[in-house]
């Protein structure tokens, strides 16, 4: 049996250890190119690949769901070897039959659909806790606060803490949170390695500190807070949130040359409801928050419904008079779809695109803004249509589908730049496990005019794939898939 | 005395060394501290790139460019965990260090890897590089108290690994 070392035995060890394995490093022989540019700066992003929580990103606190991306390391010492790095936050193709989004199956007249992403499974690195803490239960509350409690994988810092919450700095600001009221603050203070932030309402901020100092933290912080007995503002709810499923829907609609309503459903809110239970005012089909986003003024309205879905709905480039009926047309046609009314959907885009790939064939259809759906049609048999990730900007466009029992992965590109497809972990939950590599999958590759088609067979025992795009020693585009159900 | 260099400060002016002395002077332990933070020599090679491009572009600006290149490379090195930077298969088998042999310092080693980003950041700041406790905070840009948190916490989580 191995006895427990002591704790300077353990840092001996700790030391001797460190030492040791610091010493295999053979460093120190490459020359300094300055004219290299930074790996960390090249991360490239398709931008219509998110979840809209433009107003939670506003308030830095935002999930990033549904990016695409990928970053490649130009490895040092002049070989022209490249490691290729996935940083697709997302998965698609799992889901199964449940709910994948929120849509607008039959939009109102004149509206025409643009952007299609649906079922885009995102991950957390850890969930976060949220408890809210009011007067009474009702929507909207007169006085509440909303605290949020999750390790702090940030590295975050407390930047002009002017008070302090159970000894430690705290900084209170105005809320950044573009759903939150005027007037309402938020306080933010760490506790070891978690961090917390409260949003509070109908509070000033020597409320709001001597409140939070009256909080006893959890034996785990990351389990948050309780109030003391008798506090004046108890706890009406809890939840955590962590990753969640998601979609987005973009409509061009009449009356303005570039007006374009975006409707973004997440299963699991940032918050996990409460900021909405918190300052959310009741209508028909849940807790609604409306207003305006930044220096444009950018009308949305925001629906924790009751269903638990959490929708965003946006009015770009409508005037604003315009806008509120477009808000409440919007709401009021949303339904939750399936991924076979995705597709549905989808495939009565027009064809755009037709690919022939030796005696197979493959259709594209697309919008004017983006390819939302890849149709294969085999040699003999029916054909197999699914809904297309595409990232525009780098002539990407690529989908998952099971072909006589077999996962495959269709990419199409432009001809400069081929995609390739390596495994992946199948869940991103805690972060990229240590022990996994990818491996790149082999296939075919055909060109079609200007574009190339490749084709790739996923072995069994893959549970995820990453499709990545290179330019050059860099890679710009990417796309996660889990293994279709089958 | 600092695994990883005994000391940050370099003249100002005329008696300041040059970049390329610099660099060369203070690479490998740069390197080294970034594999120990991220357990890749492909990234850690970029993240040190990286500082010493940032450092280069304020060579002039910067009156401490040991301590500044000391903070680029650690905050480089924890943002690239979280960027999920990962190696293929063929690069990530070729030029990394293997096990010792030595089964107190392979096991160790292992338990290290195991640890989350942010502890395992003042572990090896702590116990490689040799630092204060005020000397991390400082890197790492979060009060002393956070860091003796984080350090004791991430011998707990040795202690618990080590113990199966």
């Amino acid at each position: 049996m191995t006895e427990t070392p002591t704790l300077d035995d353990l840092e001996r060890d700790l030391v001797r250890a460190l030492r040791a394995k610091a010493e295999q490093v053979p460093a120190g022989d490459l020359p300094f190119a300055a004219d290299r540019p930074a790996a960390g700066a090249v991360v490239r992003l398709a931008p219509a690949r998110r979840r809209n929580r433009v107003l939670a990103v506003a308030a830095a606190v935002a999930v990033v769901a549904g990016a695409l991306g990928a970053l490649a390391l130009d490895r040092p010492g002049g070989d022209g070897s490249v490691t290729t790095a996935p940083v697709a936050a997302v998965r698609y193709g799992a889901a199964g039959e449940g709910t994948v989004g929120l849509a607008l199956p039959a939009p109102p007249p004149g509206w025409t659909l643009r952007e299609i992403d649906a079922g885009a499974r995102s991950f957390e690195q850890h969930d976060a806790r949220w408890q809210l803490f009011g007067d009474d239960g009702a929507s909207p509350m007169t006085r509440g606060v909303l605290v949020g409690s999750v390790l702090d994988v940030e590295g975050r810092a407390i930047e002009g803490a002017s008070h302090t919450v159970h000894g430690e700095p705290a900084s209170v600001v105005p809320s950044p949170e573009p759903m939150a009221p005027a007037g309402a603050l938020r306080a933010s203070w760490i506790d070891g390695d978690v961090v917390h932030d409260a949003t509070a309402v109908g509070m000033t901020e020597d409320e709001l500190v001597a409140f939070l100092d009256a909080l006893v933290p959890h034996d785990e912080p990351t389990d948050g807070v309780r109030a003391p007995a008798g506090s004046p503002l108890p706890e009406v709810a809890a939840a955590t949130a962590g990753g969640t499923v998601s979609s987005r829907f973009t409509y061009a609609v009449p009356g303005a040359p570039a007006g374009e309503v975006a409707v973004s459903a997440a299963a699991t809110d940032h918050y996990a409801g409460l900021l909405h239970r918190m300052v959310g005012e009741r209508t028909g089909g849940g807790l609604a928050i409306r207003g305006r986003l930044g220096g444009d003024g950018l009308p949305f309205v925001s629906l924790a419904r009751d269903d638990g879905w959490t929708v965003d709905v946006m009015a770009h480039g409508a005037s604003p008079a315009d806008a509120p009926a477009l808000l409440d047309a919007a709401l009021a046609g949303l339904t939750p779809v399936t991924r076979r009314e995705v597709l549905d959907m989808a495939l009565d885009v027009p064809v755009t695109a037709t690919h022939a790939v030796d005696d197979w064939r493959v259709e594209v259809h697309g919008t004017a803004v983006e390819d939302v759906a890849l149709c294969v049609w085999p040699a003999a048999g029916e054909p197999v249509c699914t809904t297309a990730e595409s990232a525009p900007s780098v002539g990407l466009t690529s989908g998952s589908v099971l072909l006589g029992g077999e996962w495959v992965v269709v990419t199409v590109t432009d001809g400069a730049r081929p995609a390739t497809v390596q495994t992946a972990p199948e869940s991103l939950a805690g972060g990229w496990p240590p022990d996994f590599s990818p491996t790149q999958l082999g296939g075919e590759r055909h060109t079609s005019g200007e574009q190339v088609v490749g084709i790739v067979e996923v072995p069994p025992g893959v549970d995820a794939v990453d499709v990545l795009v290179m330019d050059g020693s860099y890679g710009v585009g990417s796309a996660g898939y889990a293994r279709p159900a089958g | 005395m600092a695994s990883d260099g005994e000391d940050d400060t370099i003249p100002i002016g005329d008696d300041r060394p040059t970049f390329d002395a610099f660099y060369l002077d203070s690479n490998a332990r740069m390197v080294r501290l970034a594999w120990l933070l991220v357990g890749s020599r492909a990234v850690a090679e970029e993240v040190v790139h990286d500082a010493y491009l940032a450092v280069h572009r304020r060579w002039r600006r910067i009156d401490n460019p040991g301590a500044y290149l000391r903070r680029a490379v650690v905050n480089g090195a924890l943002r690239s965990r979280r960027r999920r930077i990962h190696e293929d298969r063929l690069l990530a088998t070729v030029g990394e260090p293997p096990p010792t042999g030595d089964p107190a310092v392979d096991t160790m080693w292992d338990a290290v890897q195991r640890l989350r980003p942010e502890r395992r950041a003042v572990v090896v700041l702590r116990y490689w590089s040799d630092l204060s406790h005020r000397e991390i905070a400082e890197i790492l840009g979060c009060p002393v108290v956070t860091v003796r948190t984080r350090l004791h916490r991430a011998l707990a989580d040795l202690r618990k690994e080590l113990n199966r």
